[in-house]
């Protein structure tokens, strides 16, 4: 059995993960309109930290957070992989061509020099990365290679960022609307998310779920347009649910990306259909936090957790009217319902899909 | 059929090789020529090369040139393609940052700042539908791949690793890739085998 636990999430709805959960069960999100680069270009919306704390010094804050949820006594860290997930990282620092500290693996750098006895990694898969680090975590457990891993996930609002979706038509002019009739786009975020996972359950001072671990496809299609038969995600969620031994029908609950853009919904929603899973509860929580991009598959997850522990499928903010090309079970208000398995799935540019399964440990 | 030893090759600005052997030297200086006169040695025609960033160039023609010296069936899902290097896309990121600068950014250059690109190519050309994953390291992380290597083989994720460091920056390459087969690890010390060619 591996678990997962002392997770945090820091993002502008809070420095906790209860504080996010809180925000989302009242419906809240901090997106906002923002100036774009050329102030002739619409305004950005935006879901952004109002601080100036620097990138590294919040990943430090949130491993903080997270190592009060552990027995620290109980950890090896020569056991202990650490795992970083992000697309871009500080990526801002290119402003100034300050190479060094852009670097991804500068950030894990940064992050091992306070636990100098684990190993450490940086995964970047586009904005499936937060999975793939779940997976890797998993895996690498799984096959007794470690004991535990510390996943961080982490990406910024950048310029960087925003003109590059912005070049490809992909932000939207106003809140994003996943899975609606009307959506238009994105809404980038920033946040920053941290767990345990591990095989000793006594590590946990709260009770931590089951990782089932997961699988991650290709495309094998296009490399920034999602393809039309959801052709990875429906073979990265099918092995998925093969390697937790599960069934389609097992999942109470899916835990989709939903970017809010009309060909990705749209791709996602024939996934599910071809899946069987059309009638199972399903929400995108992009409009709380906006798209996290490498950090989002770490926060949804962790979101998913507290979905589970309190049997609540949260609503998918800016969803009104169903307009995805096959039917899905989305919904604009929070519905109680017996969570016991969750599908969390992403997908991302490059063509890459993955997908991870979560229990409730009774 | 499998072969008894894995598979490799290297590309470096001076030369290519196939299981340790010089195939062809360069003098020449740009590496986007060099890349450009591999790919018509290897008599390749596909127009979507051009288009590509350095990096997806790279680790595209290190692959065709593995497939060269074994069979990698297309249509798959049981193939992982697993990257890892220190600069990511960072060619790429520096293109968009100076558009950006400029007012100009554009979506075939964007595209190739997540360093993930070059496994969608390979994945397109090859139909591979398999795991990929692309970590990134200051340096060759052996052990850690040697465990990664492991845990595929152990829970059934593929049947061959296309696995190693693919790097493109500052007009530099560098691609070291190895074929590893279940086969391969389960009846010799692959490992070890691997520890030589890295």
């Amino acid at each position: 059995m591996i678990y997962l636990g002392a997770g945090n999430i820091i993002s502008p709805l809070g420095s906790t993960t209860s504080e996010n959960w809180s925000s989302m069960l009242r419906y809240e999100s901090e997106i906002k309109a923002y100036d774009s680069q050329r102030s002739e270009d619409p305004k950005l919306f935006l879901s952004r930290f109002n601080d100036a704390i620097e990138f590294n010094h919040r990943i430090k804050q949130c491993i903080d957070q997270s190592l009060l949820g552990i027995e620290k006594e109980k950890l090896d860290w020569a056991r202990t992989i650490l795992i970083f997930s992000s697309t871009k990282a500080d990526v801002e620092q290119l402003e100034d061509r300050n190479i060094e500290k852009a670097l991804l693996d500068s950030t894990n750098q940064f992050i091992l020099k306070h636990f100098p006895a684990a190993q450490g990694i940086t995964v970047s898969n586009a904005c499936i990365s937060g999975i793939t680090a779940l997976i890797l975590a998993h895996d690498l457990i799984a096959t007794k290679q470690y004991d535990n891993a510390l996943v961080v996930a982490a990406d910024n609002c950048s310029t960087f960022v925003s003109e590059g979706f912005k070049s490809f038509y992909a932000i939207a002019p106003s809140f994003c609307k996943p899975y609606d009739v009307n959506r238009e786009g994105i809404n980038l975020g920033e946040g920053v998310a941290s767990a345990f996972v591990s095989s000793n359950l006594s590590l946990f001072k709260v009770q931590p779920v089951l990782l089932h671990g997961g699988a991650s496809a290709n495309d094998a299609n296009h490399i920034s347009g999602p393809s039309r038969t959801g052709e990875g995600l429906f073979r990265a969620t099918a092995r998925a649910l093969k390697q937790a031994n599960k069934k389609a029908s097992d999942i109470d609950y899916i835990s989709a990306h939903g970017t809010a853009t009309r060909y990705n919904d749209d791709m996602e929603s024939v996934a599910i259909e071809r899946l069987g899973m059309q009638k199972t509860p399903l929400n995108s929580l992009k409009g709380y936090i906006g798209h996290t991009l490498g950090a989002a598959g770490l926060i949804e997850t962790l979101i998913a957790v507290e979905q589970m522990k309190n049997d609540t499928v949260l609503a998918t903010k800016g969803f009104e009217e169903a307009g995805t090309v096959q039917e899905i079970n989305v919904f604009s208000t929070h519905q109680h319902k017996k969570i016991n398995s969750v599908l969390k799935n992403g997908s991302g540019f490059g063509g890459c899909n993955a997908a991870i399964i979560l229990e409730k440990l009774t | 059929m499998t072969n008894a030893t894995p598979t490799y090759c290297h590309i470096t600005n001076q030369h290519y090789t196939v299981n340790g052997k010089i195939v062809e030297n360069t003098t020449a200086v740009d590496a986007q020529e060099w890349l450009k006169t591999i790919y018509t040695n290897l008599s390749l025609d596909y127009p979507k090369f051009y288009k590509m960033d350095g990096l997806s160039k790279t680790g595209f023609i290190a692959v065709e040139l593995l497939k060269t010296a074994i069979n990698l069936p297309s249509d798959s899902d049981d193939i992982a393609v697993v990257f890892v290097n220190k600069y990511a896309s960072l060619e790429a990121d520096l293109a968009h940052q100076e558009l950006i600068e400029k007012g100009t950014p554009s979506p075939a250059i964007f595209v190739y700042t997540l360093p993930n690109i070059v496994l969608g190519e390979i994945a397109i050309r090859n139909k591979w539908y398999g795991e990929q994953q692309f970590f990134i390291k200051n340096e060759w992380p052996e052990e850690l791949m040697h465990k990664y290597i492991l845990t595929i083989f152990e829970l059934n994720k593929a049947s061959q690793i296309i696995i190693g460091s693919v790097e493109y920056f500052d007009t530099r390459m560098d691609a070291k890739l190895v074929v590893i087969t279940k086969e391969h690890y389960r009846n010799s010390d692959v490992l070890n085998e691997i520890k030589t060619i890295f």
